[in-house]
C-alpha cells in the first residue's frame, strides 16, 4: 500500500513537472518583464520562493531563454558586472516579448478556467 | 570579490575547457562563457556559505556537481542546429552575385541610354561610377543589411538558408557586417572557404563564421 502511494505520489509530481515545463516560457516571459537578469540569478530567485513546479534547473531555463532569445522575444548583451568576475548574459524583454507575454497570460487564464470547469463538479 | 586559490582557479578553467570540449558543438561560444560564470558564482556561493575566506577547487568541483545536465543547460539548444552544406550556401552566394550584376548592367544601361538623349554630361556620367562601385561594394554592404534586418539576402532566402549566431539567437548587425566583408574580393571568400574546411563545423562554414559565433543553417520555411 505504501510503495503504491509512493508510485502515485511520484506519478503525480512527474505530470505537475510537465505542468511547469509548459509554464516556464510565461513565468521567464513574467520576470524579465519586471526588469533585466540572467541566468543564474533567474534560477536562484525561483529556488529562493520555493517554486517546486515550475523548472529551477539550469536544463529547465536555459534552453527556454535561448529559445525565447531567437524567436525575439527576448534581448541579451553580455556584460560585466565587477572586476575578475566574469561577464553575465543579461536579458530584457522586447516589445514582442511583452506582446507574448500578454497573450501567454490570457491562454493561460483560459486553460485555468477550462480546467476547473473540467474537472470540478 | 572574495579570493579565489590558484588551484580554484585552474580548476574552473580546466573544467569549463573539459566540458565545452566533451559537449559543446555550435553552441560552444556562449554556453561556454555561460558555464564559467555559472559555476563561478555558484562556487563562491558555496565558500561563502560554508564560512571560507577564498575559494578553493574544492568548491569548484560542488558548484559543478549542483549543476544536474550541463549538455542540455549550456550546449544542447544551439547544437539542434546544423550547419548547411557547402553546395546550397555557394549557390546562395551566387544568386546574390547575379542580383549585383543584374543591378550594376541596370545602372551601366541607364547612364547608357541617357548619354544618347540630350541630358546633360554629368547626368549620364553619374552612372558608370555608380556601376563600379555596385559591383566593389554592393554584395558585402547588401548582404550584411539583409543579413542584419532577416538574417539571409535574397540567395539564402531561395535556398532556405539562415544565419544564425551560434547561441541560437539572432545575428547582430556587427556579425551580419563583419562575415559578409571577405565578399568584398573572390580571394578573400575563397580563403575565407578554405580556412574555414579546418574548423569543426563541417564543411560549407566559413572562418569568419568560426570567429563571429555565426552559423548558416538550413531552414525548412523561408520564413
Amino acid at each position: 500500500m505504501t510503495d503504491s502511494n509512493a508510485s502515485l505520489e511520484a506519478e503525480a509530481a512527474r505530470w505537475a513537472k510537465e505542468l511547469g515545463k509548459g509554464a516556464t516560457r510565461l513565468v521567464l516571459l513574467a520576470i524579465l518583464d519586471k526588469g533585466e537578469s540572467y541566468g543564474y540569478e533567474i534560477l536562484g530567485r525561483l529556488q529562493q520562493r520555493g517554486v517546486r513546479t515550475i523548472a529551477t534547473t539550469e536544463a529547465g531555463i536555459y534552453p527556454v531563454l535561448k529559445d525565447l532569445e531567437s524567436k525575439g522575444a527576448l534581448k541579451a548583451n553580455w556584460r560585466t558586472t565587477a572586476d575578475g568576475v566574469p561577464s553575465r548574459k543579461y536579458y530584457r524583454i522586447t516589445a514582442n516579448g511583452t506582446r507574448l507575454l500578454e497573450l501567454l497570460r490570457q491562454e493561460w487564464k483560459e486553460y485555468l478556467k477550462e480546467v476547473k470547469s473540467l474537472t470540478e463538479a | 570579490m572574495m579570493d579565489w586559490t590558484t588551484a580554484a582557479k585552474t580548476r574552473l578553467e580546466t573544467e569549463v575547457a573539459r566540458l565545452t570540449q566533451a559537449h559543446g558543438g555550435l553552441g560552444s561560444s556562449d554556453g561556454a562563457r555561460e558555464l564559467q560564470a555559472d559555476l563561478h558564482e555558484r562556487a563562491q556561493a558555496i565558500a561563502t556559505q560554508a564560512g571560507a575566506v577564498q575559494v578553493t577547487a574544492g568548491h569548484v568541483d560542488a558548484a559543478l556537481a549542483a549543476i544536474k545536465d550541463v549538455r542540455t543547460s549550456y550546449f544542447a539548444a544551439a547544437t539542434t542546429e546544423a550547419a548547411a552544406p557547402f553546395l546550397p550556401r555557394a549557390a546562395a552566394l551566387l544568386l546574390d552575385t547575379l542580383a549585383v550584376a543584374v543591378v550594376a548592367a541596370a545602372l551601366l544601361g541607364i547612364g547608357f541610354a541617357l548619354s544618347l538623349t540630350p541630358a546633360p554630361a554629368f547626368a549620364s556620367g553619374i552612372f558608370f561610377p555608380l556601376t563600379l562601385l555596385a559591383l566593389a561594394i554592393l554584395l558585402p554592404i547588401g548582404s550584411g543589411i539583409c543579413e542584419a534586418a532577416w538574417g539571409r539576402t535574397p540567395g539564402k532566402w531561395a535556398l532556405g538558408l539562415k544565419v544564425i549566431a551560434t547561441d541560437g539567437g539572432r545575428v547582430t548587425r556587427r556579425q551580419a557586417f563583419l562575415r559578409n566583408l571577405s565578399k568584398l574580393h573572390w580571394l578573400a571568400v575563397l580563403l575565407d572557404y578554405l580556412i574555414g574546411f579546418r574548423d569543426a563545423r563541417g564543411p560549407g562554414s566559413r572562418a569568419s563564421d568560426h570567429y563571429l559565433h555565426t552559423v548558416v543553417i538550413a531552414t525548412k520555411a523561408r520564413r
